[in-house]
């Protein structure tokens, strides 16, 4: 599944912008939660219709979440980091401008998705699709908005 | 569901909203809450160039296009600031609803439509109070 394949990696990527932003600024946790909760949920939810590609790391515990027991997975910790082969992603130094940052990449994320929701061929993954790219703009949208009250 | 009964479907859906920000607009203070108002009345001409829009897929599709309504029932009292903006949300969320389940239907230019339809009443619940969501559109997930 090609069209899996690549809607997984650039959630993945999405997922890794927000979490960079979040060690880089503290303060923009409480703009930034419901995109990470939103492409976790996404990265997860993707990586049960994909096929992991080779590494236990891929299927690491997602991290931010509360629960202390373990899933049973052999993984040694679940950190908040990343997974090694993500992307460094530089954040900007000043909040309005890293919101805003986010909030380009989620309206980029969102065209991709639409794009990739008209030419999936399984109705049901389509309608999927354009459920994460409508999830995507609404980001867009809230964390532009964060971002312009930021800069008042 | 055929693509014709998903473009039925969205079709009776912007009859019913057409109707709720019908009843919304003419109750919405424009001085006590222009924000809302603002919103309510660019609401309601996004609905209803969709619903043309849809009267045309339909005929298009080789069907006859469902009819409104006389009346809808209200999804709130529709009294309060709060409950016209919680009726608003409602209707959005229906919408986002029907077009996510016309996505599933329909294929080439109707679906990229109804992509485009239901990311729109996804952000525009933003401006009815409503909060981003993973999955608009989809609530069994």
């Amino acid at each position: 599944m090609a069209l899996a394949d690549a809607v997984l990696a650039r959630e993945q990527a999405l997922l890794d912008r927000v979490l960079a932003t979040l060690r880089a600024h503290p303060a923009t946790g409480a703009a930034l939660r419901s995109a990470r909760h939103a492409h976790q949920a996404h990265v997860r939810l993707l990586r049960g219709a994909v096929p992991a590609p080779t590494s236990a790391t891929a299927s690491a515990a997602p991290s931010g979440t509360a629960s202390g027991t373990s899933t049973g997975t052999p993984t040694p910790t679940a950190t908040r980091t990343p997974a090694p082969r993500a992307q460094r992603v530089a954040v900007p130094a000043h909040v309005p401008a890293a919101l805003a940052a986010v909030a380009g990449a989620e309206q980029r994320l969102a065209a991709a998705e639409r794009g990739a929701g008209l030419h999936a061929r399984s109705g049901p993954f389509a309608r999927l699709l354009a459920g994460m790219a409508a999830s995507a703009a609404q980001q867009s949208a809230h964390l532009g908005t964060a971002a312009r009250e930021g800069r008042r | 569901m055929t693509a014709l009964a998903a473009l039925q479907r969205a079709l009776a859906g912007e009859h019913a909203a057409l109707y709720v920000f019908g009843v919304v607009g003419g109750r919405v203070s424009a001085s006590r809450q222009p924000t809302l108002r603002d919103a309510v009345l660019a609401a309601y001409t996004t609905h209803r160039g969709r619903r043309d829009r849809l009267t045309a897929m339909v005929r298009a599709a080789g069907g006859e296009p469902v009819a409104a309504q006389l009346s809808y029932r209200l999804p709130t009292p529709c009294r309060t600031a709060d409950q016209l903006r919680a009726a608003a949300l409602t209707v959005e969320r229906r919408c986002a609803d029907v077009y996510a389940a016309a996505v599933a239907s329909t294929t080439d230019a109707d679906r990229r439509w109804a992509i485009d339809a239901l990311g729109e009443c996804a952000v525009r619940q933003l401006s009815f109070g409503g909060a981003p969501e993973p999955y608009p559109g989809l609530p069994e997930l």
